[in-house]
């Protein structure tokens, strides 16, 4: 794709302010990658069970993803719309509808992969944006999640042989998607962090880096303002906290002897530069975490809310 | 899935799962047509030989080039109103009813000279008709398989034609032949409506675009458009030259069998002719068109009919065209034709979606305007001189030579084709390099004036890389946005302007204590003491501390000792601020010293990644250490590479060293094969290549395959391609390794369904993708003008057309590798190929040995070198009742990948 200099320059600047922290050389990439789409009012720009092969960066116009007995998500400049369904590689679950005349620019999901998986700054920055937005609904909504009020039974701590860890991270919810490879490298630089009932995890406003991925057990998860959340087995503790350096907001605490591993952000990253599809299985865990909190009405006083998070603890 | 070896044709022809019924209908189609047109040729040329003279051989090439252009849109249309099925029916319908006609008419001279030209307008059309028929039945990875097999069901025909012209020959007349070609031409058109076309596999409206019969638009751009592209221009003149040699070499013979062979014999000699030409060509086909599409590629296939034609041509006019040299050289050139060279055809013209048009004006225009001017200079010629076939068959070679000479250089061009189809766009590397325009200049001085903070702020930052700050007006400090007031003051400290001195000043008023010690900060980096100095007389306490702060470090106020215990920093806050400021102005204005104070902060963690970024631009051979050491740190890893690239050799050298030494953790040691690579020089290049084939650590020998990748991209340097090969080799090996053992592992149902197995399945996935993902990169160190990546992905596409290119377009980069590499191609050829995985595991197993069942794979893989897939399978073996090879260590030591 050619385009003029100043066409690139726009989209340049474009991209630039809708993600300040990504680095240049994403920005430029971007730039070559995109395409134009216009859509009149009433248009479809894509409908239900189309391939996700685009997102698309609305930037003029409204346009709202419509699904049937569900309440429309409306966008507006500048927004990327139709991004959950791609990264979770599935057909497109709502509709996107022209609102007015709108324009856009579009980027193929298998070039985005592409980049993320070229470049580990990339790959953070992506994987931070998605953490951040679901941590942001997640800490509005958890507290009214059915997880808040259960108690699961603890466990009996016992040293993790290396194939218990990787069967533990392989059950982990966050690397589902992160492919065998991933989870055994993981499993090497991981750390078993055994406590007893009561015991902290972690204290508010304690800067550490590291993801914890419960194995035995059960963690509480506090935030000033009354906040409690229960961790499980297979829970990444602080969920997309974790991922976004909110983790100092919290303070963990053991409500049974638990397992914990604990993995270094620092490592985690090195080995999602070698194993692409770490990269790519996390996004898809943000991503499926994210979609079932944006669906909840904000207004309603609906406690369980569809999808994956009140499911099986 | 039907296995290949279930197949008993597979010696003939590679049929795939589900494509032996489009295969056999299509070939029983052509067998039948061309039968038909053997048997009407084998009568058209007794019948017109027998009342012409061959002089009127020139009217009729033009008149075939006539009536075919005013014919062809008549075609087109048909195509695109009823489908190329359709069309192929319609027209296979009105030829026998034509033929019929032919039969009952006397035979007079106009008559011979219309069935003449109606024959070859008739086997044009439909010839072209049948393969833009196979061209939306398969796909181009299938076409380059099964084109070559599916061609010789024509030779068959041609045998079969041939064989029952000979045979009633000796009880009807020669018109008596008409009869049975009609009733030939009502089978194949029969035989054509039990086609099946798959719309999902191909649009069809996509592939008779591309069809040689599609071309309906203006002549104009469409010249422009053959003559604007390297390949089409040259398929053009191919094209041109072919149609040239066959005319020449057309009238050659006929001429000769008309002065050798009696009238009354014109029939059974022709016949006879026919008959030992289809055996000829169906040998040929049989024996030779498969494995030469296989061996030698699309071009060198492309290549052989001009190179025996020339040789073909110029033996005959050295030894003055005797009639069986000249009978060898027409056989020569329409056995070719109608073999190897349509098979050629056809897949040069596979990557060829988007010139649709062209392909119509190319084969109809052009090769019929060249026939047409063939016959006229051949009428010249003839009119004017006696005939020569000396002459005739030397001006044969000498186009024969030319078409040689054109085809040659076509690889590069039809690569380039596939690259434009597969690849992802342009590499935007090159734009950061080009000037700025002044319409560019106008968009990012307009996006200055926006409303929108955040594009103020950004086309600032494109301005800046682009080196153009002197286009950010001053007049920026009198925007409201808080943000992008302190972006604008960053740009415009260092910048060396001093035209914003005044407003810049003037913001030490401003309401935000943020934009105030930004102001501070910009003049402490642009050196003016004087606006610092009335700075330390501002109420704000804090900010007048940061004025003395960089006032104190401008006038080198340095004290020796350790900087931490500096009684200048004794009111510093628990964020340290007054340190940060200190060594981000440092940094703005190093002296000798700074490198040893900046060292002397590293000792306090906090501030660890600041002194990383001061000693960016700051640091010297001192500081090397340091800067590898933070390499391990991802938010520093960038600041410490560009540090350790500006000290430059020593920093070098550091690097390689560490690459080999043992004090360095392994989350440095991982990272240092990208900052060697980011020297981009002939020196990192050659610690890399030595690394990637040498490292124990293969974490490390793949981040220097990166890292080589990088130069390749961002260099000129002269890659040796050895090493390159070196490495090709051991990852497809290890490909086709894991995927043989994958697959006999998967394939025992109960052993597959258990954890352990499963767990090693899971793992082999993810290594086999690994080993095809580096056998990309290696591609790409080799081709770096290429998107190889985006090639390899195009793999594992689920559009066949897609998929079909990309294989056709990586097997043209194989036979692009010397003699040297033999090995590496075959087996980089037998892992993008696009093969079913039982077959591909058989062509594996003489090199990767073979996997009878899981419990032989699991026993290899428990040897494996590689310790995670070693004890996994160790494991897993042990719940299929063996125990796993002594050798295998205890799952505990999973640490291959630490150093």
């Amino acid at each position: 794709m050619t385009v003029a200099d100043s066409a690139r320059l726009k989209r340049e600047i474009l991209l630039r302010s809708m993600f300040p922290s990504m680095p240049v050389a994403a920005h430029l990439r971007f730039t070559d990658l995109l395409d134009d789409l216009e859509a009149k009012p009433g248009a479809l720009v894509f409908d239900v069970g189309d391939a996700p092969d685009r997102f698309l960066f609305l930037t003029e116009g409204r346009v709202a993803m419509e699904r049937e007995s569900e309440r429309p998500w409306e966008f507006v400049p500048v927004a990327v719309v139709g991004v959950i369904d791609a990264i979770l590689e599935r057909p497109r679950t709502r509709n996107c509808r022209a609102l007015e005349p709108s324009r856009f620019l579009s980027l193929r999901i298998s070039d985005w992969f592409d980049m993320i998986e070229d470049n580990g700054q990339i790959a953070r920055a992506a994987i931070r944006n998605f953490a951040a937005q679901l941590h942001a609904r997640w800490r509005q909504l958890a507290p009214r999640l059915e997880r808040h009020s259960e108690l699961p039974p603890g466990g009996a701590t016992a040293p993790l042989e290396a194939y218990d860890k990787i069967l533990a991270l392989r059950r982990a919810t966050f690397l589902g998607s992160s492919g065998m490879q991933a989870i055994v490298s993981l499993a090497t630089v991981a750390e078993q962090l055994d406590l007893k009932q009561g015991e902290p995890l972690f204290e508010l406003g304690a800067r550490d880096d590291s993801l914890h991925v419960l194995v035995r057990g059960a963690i509480e998860l506090t935030a000033p303002g009354g906040f409690r959340y229960h961790h499980r087995r297979g829970d990444l503790v602080g969920g997309a906290a974790a991922f976004c350096h909110a983790l100092p907001g919290y303070a963990a605490r053991a409500t049974t002897d638990v397992s914990v591993l604990r993995i270094a952000e620092q490592d985690f990253y090195d080995q999602a530069e070698e194993h692409a599809r770490l990269t790519r299985g996390t996004l898809k865990y943000l991503v499926a975490e994210l979609e079932p909190l944006l669906e909840i009405d904000d207004a309603s006083a609906r406690l369980v809310p569809p999808g994956r998070i009140s499911a099986d603890a | 899935m039907k296995s290949v070896k279930t197949l008993s044709i597979d010696r003939f022809v590679d049929l795939r799962s589900g494509e032996a019924g489009a295969f056999f209908r299509a070939f029983s189609v052509l067998l039948v047509t061309i039968s038909a047109h053997t048997v009407l040729e084998t009568a058209r040329d007794a019948l017109f030989l027998a009342k012409l003279a061959p002089r009127n051989l020139a009217l009729v090439y033009v008149a075939t080039a006539v009536f075919t252009i005013a014919l062809t849109p008549l075609s087109v249309r048909l195509t695109r109103s009823a489908g190329a099925k359709n069309a192929l029916v319609v027209t296979l319908l009105v030829t026998a009813f034509a033929a019929a006609w032919f039969r009952i008419r006397a035979p007079g001279a106009a008559s011979v000279f219309s069935l003449y030209v109606f024959g070859a307008l008739s086997a044009t059309l439909l010839v072209g008709q049948f393969w833009l028929l196979a061209g939306t039945l398969f796909t181009a990875a299938q076409s380059r398989r099964l084109f070559g097999p599916l061609a010789s069901g024509g030779v068959l025909g041609g045998v079969g034609g041939a064989a029952l012209a000979a045979l009633l020959l000796n009880a009807v007349p020669v018109r008596g032949l008409l009869g049975v070609a009609s009733l030939l031409y009502f089978g194949a058109a029969f035989l054509a409506t039990r086609l099946v076309i798959e719309e999902v596999a191909v649009a069809p409206s996509r592939a008779i675009q591309s069809s040689p019969v599609a071309s309906s638009a203006p002549l104009r751009p469409q010249l422009a458009k053959v003559q604007g592209d390297p390949f089409l221009a040259r398929l053009a003149i191919m094209a041109v030259l072919s149609i040239g040699v066959s005319t020449v070499v057309d009238y050659l013979y006929k001429a000769k069998v008309s002065r050798t062979i009696p009238p009354e014999a014109l029939g059974a000699f022709f016949a006879r002719y026919q008959l030992v030409l289809s055996l000829g060509s169906l040998l040929l086909q049989v024996a030779i068109t498969g494995p030469v599409v296989q061996r030698v590629g699309v071009v060198g296939l492309a290549l052989t009919g001009p190179l025996l034609l020339t040789f073909g041509g110029t033996m005959t006019a050295v030894l003055a065209a005797p009639f069986w040299l000249v009978v060898v050289l027409k056989a020569t050139d329409t056995s070719l034709r109608n073999s190897l060279g349509r098979v050629a055809t056809e897949l040069l013209w596979a990557p060829v979606e988007q010139q649709a048009q062209a392909r119509g004006f190319v084969d109809l225009v052009v090769t019929r305007v060249a026939q047409a001017v063939a016959g006229c200079v051949l009428l010249a010629a003839t009119m004017q001189r006696e005939f020569r076939p000396g002459h005739l068959a030397a001006t044969a070679s000498v186009l024969a030579a030319l078409w040689l000479l054109v085809g040659a250089g076509i690889r590069k061009p039809y690569i380039a084709l596939f690259r434009k189809a597969l690849t992802r766009g342009g590499v935007e590397r090159e734009f950061m390099l080009t000037e700025l325009d002044l319409t560019s200049v106008e968009t990012l001085v307009e996006a200055l004036a926006r409303p929108q903070p955040s594009e103020v702020i950004a086309a600032m930052n494109v301005l800046s890389e682009r080196k153009r700050e002197r286009l950010i007006p001053a007049l920026i400090l009198l925007h409201e946005d808080e943000g992008v007031l302190l972006r604008a003051l960053e740009l415009l400290g260092p910048s060396g302007r001093k035209d914003w001195y005044s407003l810049g000043e003037r913001l030490l008023g401003n309401a935000s204590p943020r934009v105030q010690q930004a102001v501070v900060r910009a003049f402490a980096l642009a050196g003016e003491s004087d606006v610092l100095r009335r700075a330390t007389q501002h109420p704000s306490a804090s900010l007048r501390t940061f004025a003395a702060l960089y006032l104190a470090q401008l006038a080198g106020e340095t004290m020796d000792g350790d900087p931490l215990g500096w009684e200048l920093f004794a009111d510093d806050d628990d964020e340290h601020s007054l340190k940060l400021a200190f060594i981000e102005a440092l940094a703005a204005h190093p002296t000798p010293e700074t490198p040893r104070i900046l060292l002397g902060f590293a000792g306090l963690s906090a501030v660890r990644g600041a002194v990383t970024a001061a000693l960016e631009v700051a640091g010297d051979a001192s500081s090397i250490d340091f800067l590898i050491s933070r390499l391990k740190w991802a938010d520093e890893r960038l600041s410490a590479r560009r540090g350790l690239k500006r000290i430059g050799e020593p920093a070098l050298e550091a690097l390689a060293h560490a690459l080999y030494d043992q004090r360095w953790e392994r989350r440095v040691l991982i990272h240092v094969p990208r900052s060697i690579s980011a020297f981009l020089s002939k020196a990192a290049l050659e610690i890399l290549l030595k690394a990637m084939v040498e490292h124990e650590n293969g974490l490390v020998r793949y981040k220097a395959l990166r890292g080589l990748e990088q130069i390749a991209l961002e260099t000129s340097l002269r890659i040796p391609a050895e090493p390159i090969f070196h490495e090709v080799t051991r990852n497809a090996l290890e490909y086709l390794r894991l995927f043989a053992a994958e697959l006999a592992l998967k394939s025992d149902r109960a052993a597959s369904g258990r954890l352990e197995s499963q767990l090693v399945i899971e793992l082999l996935d993810d290594k086999i993708a690994q080993s095809r993902d580096r056998l990309a990169r290696l591609l790409q160190v080799l081709h770096r003008g290429d998107d190889i990546p985006a090639i390899f992905s195009a793999l594992m596409s689920s559009d066949g057309r897609r998929r079909g290119r990309a294989v056709e377009f990586l097997d043209a980069l194989i036979r692009g590798f010397d003699r040297s590499s033999d090995e590496a191609a075959m087996l980089l050829r037998l892992v993008v190929d696009d093969l079913p995985a039982e077959l591909r595991a058989e062509r594996a197993r003489e090199r990767v040995g073979a996997f009878p069942d899981a419990r032989a794979a699991l026993t290899a893989l428990a040897s494996d070198p590689d310790e995670s897939v070693r004890s996994l399978s160790g494991r897993a073996l042990g719940t299929l009742g063996s125990l796993p090879p002594p050798a295998a260590p205890p799952l505990s030591v999973l640490s291959e990948r630490l150093v």
